[in-house]
């Protein structure tokens, strides 16, 4: 009856993930307009950047720091779109889409021949490009940027009651989550996995490596490119501020505290780091002194990030209570190694 | 004229002339070879003989600095790697090249996938089932039946051994290439390994470099013979055993230039 520990803990876990998913879903019930919006909402959006740069590091080996600058892409293109053209802001989002996903494949195309640290260093140098662009040119507003962005009507107002929007960036953020883990698994999937893996022998088994890098950039600009129309939205405004090294920097920080490994990484580290850029004003003014301390106690703990420690922790348990299960039933101790 | 015609027609290799420099060093130095369909071929010689770079030069994972590769009669000197398995040509690498996070199966379905195509598709078809089916019967094939669903980063070394074989044998090629399979095997891996190459459909070309002779001669035919670059003796596997020179070369006596004149006469 070893069993029992086992399914406990099964049971415990199961409870444990429906209790969050309950709190997640009834947050803008549960908690004051600010919560809902300043914890709630801006994790939700910056977990969606961070899954971009997770999606690329974790399925194809590839550390982007571009995400940034695609997300900016989209800011201001549905900005731009919606302020002065008056499109629709559904459309204007999808053509946000469409133009950052464009420009990714494009991009993609050049830096994709470089590996490691060195495609690290293109899309650095493009992230500060895509700054510069913006903060420069007088059609994006130059240093002001672009005001005034209205979501749409469905929507409401985010800052007033922060309902519409919170839900919106939750169904986007449960799409996108699913669409990542079944695309791991269809052949370009399997492809990526590949070229993380083993780009010679992919070569040598008839893949075009390049080009599944390509592909792969495009997709997580598809990603970035909904955290940033979302972000316009939410801030019902886009400037350079919103795409400069230190949101690039921060992106990373929120992959690594979440984990790098692991896509669900994505908005735990978001949660944790919005937590304390939010409440750590009230008792110090040193942010980037604490989040700095956060990062390294958590990389110091595991390098699988936050998410990591999470499974390790649940193997632990598993094996302490596994022990048992072994000595009564081997076979099922290696159908779980299986 | 005919004869030669016929002779172009049965050889699925033919190396020209085949050269490929590393700043000085020549690892590959004027090598002609011609290799017939079904042929099964041991390349042997000592470390640094250029006998993986000759692989990699046939495999396209180096280009040559001159000379001239033809497969099946079409010239395939610059032809970039990927598209060389279109062409039949498969190879295992000396240093398993492998998918350590993902399982058995999922390595075997990715060769499979490499020469079915749609490496783009981001959706499950039915045929990735069929892939599937396929990638468990070659791993099957190669012994591995009981640890299909395994990370084959937690797979044993001869193991990922057997793995490298069933990735070559993915996309039914007809020149296959193993670069010392047997490397780092126990007896009974060698002996089991043996029994599968000779249980290889006889129309596949086999390209073998090996060190271990039991293995190399009783798969082989012919045998290759390299030695600095160059390609020193050729000839069947019993000339080949009853050869000075390689007895020269293995032992390690050193070799003298005409006893090479020699063996080639």
């Amino acid at each position: 009856m070893k069993l029992t520990g086992l399914a406990g803990w099964l049971w415990l876990k199961r409870i444990g993930l429906a209790g969050v998913g309950v709190i997640v879903v009834l947050v803008p019930q549960l908690f004051s307009t600010f919560t809902a919006s300043a914890i709630g909402l801006q994790t939700l959006v910056l977990g969606i950047a961070a899954a971009s740069l997770i999606f690329l590091n974790a399925v194809v080996g590839m550390v982007s720091l571009a995400q940034t600058a695609l997300y900016g892409i989209a800011g201001y293109t549905v900005a731009k779109l919606a302020v002065e053209q008056g499109v629709d802001p559904w459309v204007a989002a999808l053509i946000a889409v469409l133009i950052t996903v464009v420009v990714a494949l494009l991009f993609g195309a050049l830096a994709s021949r470089s590996e490691g640290i060195y495609f690290l260093m293109i899309t650095l140098a493009s992230a500060v490009i895509a700054y510069y662009f913006f903060s420069q040119v007088s059609a994006f507003g130059s240093h002001e940027g672009i005001n005034g962005v209205a979501p749409p009507a469905l929507l409401g107002k985010p800052f007033v009651d922060p309902t519409g929007m919170y839900y919106t960036a939750l169904i986007c953020s449960l799409l996108l989550y699913g669409l990542i883990v079944y695309v791991r698994r269809t052949p370009f999937g399997y492809a990526l996995q590949g070229v993380r893996d083993e780009p010679v022998r992919m070569r040598t088994l008839g893949f075009n490596v390049p080009m599944l890098r390509m592909a792969a950039f495009g997709f997580g600009a598809l990603i970035a490119s909904i955290a940033g129309v979302l972000l316009v939205w939410y801030n019902s405004n886009v400037s350079p501020g919103a795409i400069d090294l230190t949101r690039t920097i921060d992106l990373l920080t929120i992959a690594v505290i979440g984990g790098l490994g692991r896509i669900e990484g994505a908005w735990i580290g978001a949660l944790l780091f919005t937590i304390v850029q939010t409440y750590s004003p009230q008792y110090t003014d040193r942010f980037e002194t604490l989040i700095g301390l956060t990062f390294l106690a958590v990389v110091l703990a595991s390098p699988g990030g936050l998410a990591g420690i999470a499974i390790g922790l649940d193997r632990w348990v598993r094996r302490r209570l596994g022990e048992g299960l072994e000595r009564h039933g081997p076979g099922q101790g290696r159908a779980d190694a299986g | 004229m005919p004869a030669e015609a016929g002779a172009a027609e049965a050889a699925v290799l033919r190396i020209h002339q085949l050269s490929c420099r590393f700043g000085g060093l020549r690892a590959v130095d004027n090598v002609d070879l011609s290799v017939a369909r079904g042929e099964r071929r041991a390349i042997l010689g000592p470390n640094g003989a250029g006998k993986t770079t000759l692989f990699n030069l046939i495999s396209g994972d180096v280009f040559p600095t001159a000379g001239r590769i033809e497969v099946f009669g079409q010239d395939a000197t610059s032809t970039p790697a990927r598209k060389r398995i279109k062409l039949g040509i498969t190879r295992t690498y000396q240093t398993s090249r492998l998918f350590l996070p993902l399982t058995v199966l999922e390595n075997v379905y990715l060769a499979i996938l490499g020469v079915a195509g749609g490496h783009l598709r981001p959706l499950r078809l039915p045929q990735d089932r069929a892939y599937r089916e396929q990638a468990r019967a070659l791993a099957e094939r190669v012994g591995l039946r009981d640890r299909i669903a395994v990370t084959v980063g937690s797979l044993s070394h001869g193991e990922q051994r057997q793995l490298e074989i069933a990735l070559a044998l993915a996309g039914s090629p007809r020149i296959m290439m193993l670069d010392e399979p047997a490397a780092g095997l126990s007896p009974a891996e060698r002996g089991a390994l043996t029994e599968l190459l000779l249980s290889l459909d006889p129309s596949v070309t086999l390209l073998v470099v090996e060190h271990d002779m039991d293995v190399a001669l009783r798969v082989a035919q012919v045998v290759t013979v390299m030695h600095e670059g160059r390609i020193v003796a050729e000839g069947s596997t019993a000339e080949i055993r009853a050869n000075p020179l390689v007895h020269d070369l293995y032992l390690g006596r050193g070799y003298s230039s005409r006893s090479a004149s020699d063996a080639r006469s």
